[in-house]
């Protein structure tokens, strides 16, 4: 299908990266290992290609790299790929790339990777985070404006990493609390394909600790880039990985309808939360759900929540309320 | 604005079940605006629960995968997890082929669901959907939508702490279906 080019050019092979790895001993006592998942979902044998470049560094051909071959349908699973690919007894965290084409340098379609990044100390559950991997050419350009929410969750610490595209790229953040009275702003500059972890995020903004439902947006004002926060719990080290959302419309004074909206029966586009429970669950756990939103534009708007009861369908008759987000101070 | 307890809001404070949740936003005189970041996050609040927060980003109501689209996930046998995984559809409901695969592709196994329209369905234990007991090491689940819309969410959740995670599944270019 994509070598069958009519006379053009065959596809180049796909590339996708995976913002962080680590064999790193970090904060509380905790070990920072990770594994990577590689499936081929297609009908041909696919070659896969790693490479690391070391933290906050620019990749170079110089990085370490390693291949495998992935049968059709399989899995590959590869742990502690940092020790993998910088070798037995070096610790530190690096940028992972992954490349997959037929093993002659032609793509041939794009592989489903996971990751995860765990802390693997004694006591650790080696909970596992999965970050999604990100396409090169899937990175977010100038202009674009990216925002985060849970940067302050009950008992937890927040870090966030930022992965660059081919130029670099310079970014301004800008920190707010939940009424935007304390409002804080930093511009920070990044290597060109290379991703550099803010630990302890706070810092940035000469905070000692993040407030209550406050938020970060990330205004990309030269090169491209992408945006993922991890926030990790101070008594087990569990962590997980979210990508920063775009937010459609900013501060900026300029109110905009969102961009190919399309409305679903006359009705205004909603977001879909998959599950929302109070609830018992297994072994012995109680699931509850909480729920944010963060008004990002220059006018106050109006929310309206609604559920659904577990596999029925959606009626007039379900339970709502509506709340008012009056718009952050600028 | 944050919620919490946000099922008790909606159902009633003692009230217990699992509910699909849809955020709509609209200016102040009700016209269609644009998304504001919601996050939400779903946890074990037993005694001794961590409390640890697992955030599921929200799907637009208009960005539904549709029929013909191939979603994987390979993350269904973590070590020392359970694995669960949840179905959104759209407002035609959903029929979608899942098939399960081994390290080597050696072993597999097709099931098609049909869902209900504008609903969500948690699939708990998902290796009981194959007829297995687990999941083998470095296994995965394609889903070929083949009719309807939907999107799907795997929650690997640790089976000591009950910590879980919310990740949605990749879609893949091509398929080999």
């Amino acid at each position: 299908m994509w070598v069958s080019t009519n006379g053009g050019s065959p596809p180049p092979p796909t590339e996708q990266v995976i913002a962080l790895i680590a064999n790193l001993d970090g904060k509380l006592g905790s070990h920072w290992v990770s594994d990577v998942k590689i499936t081929n979902p297609y009908g041909w044998t696919m070659t896969v290609a790693l490479q690391g470049t070391p933290h906050d560094t620019a990749a170079s051909s110089a990085d370490p790299t390693m291949t495998r071959t992935i049968p059709p349908g399989g899995t590959v699973g590869i742990e502690d790929v940092y020790k993998a690919l910088f070798g037995a007894g070096e610790q530190g965290k690096a940028r992972l790339l992954i490349t997959a084409s037929n093993g002659s340098g032609i793509g041939l379609g794009v592989p489903v990777v996971t990751s995860n990044i765990y802390n693997a100390a004694p006591g650790g559950g080696e909970f596992q985070t999965y970050g999604a991997p990100i396409a090169t050419d899937g990175f977010y350009p100038a202009g674009s404006v990216l925002g985060d929410t849970t940067v302050k969750g009950v008992g937890e610490r927040y870090n966030f990493d930022v992965t660059t595209g081919s130029s670099g790229a310079t970014i301004k953040y800008t920190y707010r609390d939940s009424v935007g009275g304390d409002q804080r702003a930093k511009t920070v500059s990044y290597k060109p394909d290379a991703t550099r972890q803010h630990v302890d995020a706070q810092n940035l903004f000469g905070l000692a600790a993040f407030a209550p439902s406050s938020s970060l947006t990330a205004e990309i004002q030269a090169g491209s880039a992408a945006i993922r926060g991890t926030p990790t719990n101070n008594a087990t080290s569990d962590s997980r990985s979210q990508p920063w959302q775009e937010v459609v419309d900013t501060l900026q004074g300029t109110v905009t309808e969102r961009a190919g909206a399309e409305s679903v029966s006359g009705s205004p586009v909603g977001q879909v939360i998959s599950l929302v429970a109070n609830l018992d669950g297994k072994p012995g756990s109680h699931w509850m759900s909480d729920v944010t939103v963060f008004n990002s534009f220059a006018q106050a708007v109006s929310v309206v929540i609604k559920g659904t009861p577990h596999d029925t369908s959606a009626s007039s008759a379900d339970p709502s309320f509506a709340g008012c987000c009056r718009r952050v101070r600028r | 604005m944050t919620v919490e307890d946000v099922y008790g809001a909606l159902f009633g404070g003692q009230a217990q079940g699992k509910a699909r949740m849809v955020v709509i936003t609209t200016d102040m005189a009700g016209q269609e605006y644009a998304l504001p970041v919601t996050t939400s996050n779903i946890y074990n609040a037993a005694s001794g629960g961590g409390e640890f927060q697992t955030y599921g980003p929200p799907v637009a109501t208009d960005r539904f995968y549709g029929a013909g689209t191939v979603l994987c996930d390979n993350t269904v046998k973590g070590a020392g997890e359970r694995y669960n995984f949840d179905v959104v559809a759209g407002s035609a409901g959903a029929t979608i082929r899942y098939t399960y695969r081994d390290a080597d592709g050696a072993d597999e196994r097709t099931v098609t669901v049909t869902y209900k329209p504008v609903a969500t369905k948690q699939h708990v234990d998902a290796q009981k959907l194959f007829g297995l007991t687990s999941f083998a090491a470095n296994s995965s689940i394609v889903a070929e939508i083949q009719a309807g819309s939907a999107f799907i969410r795997g929650t690997p959740t640790n089976n000591i702490t009950s910590d879980s995670r919310s990740q949605p599944w990749q879609e893949v270019s091509i398929s080999n279906q």
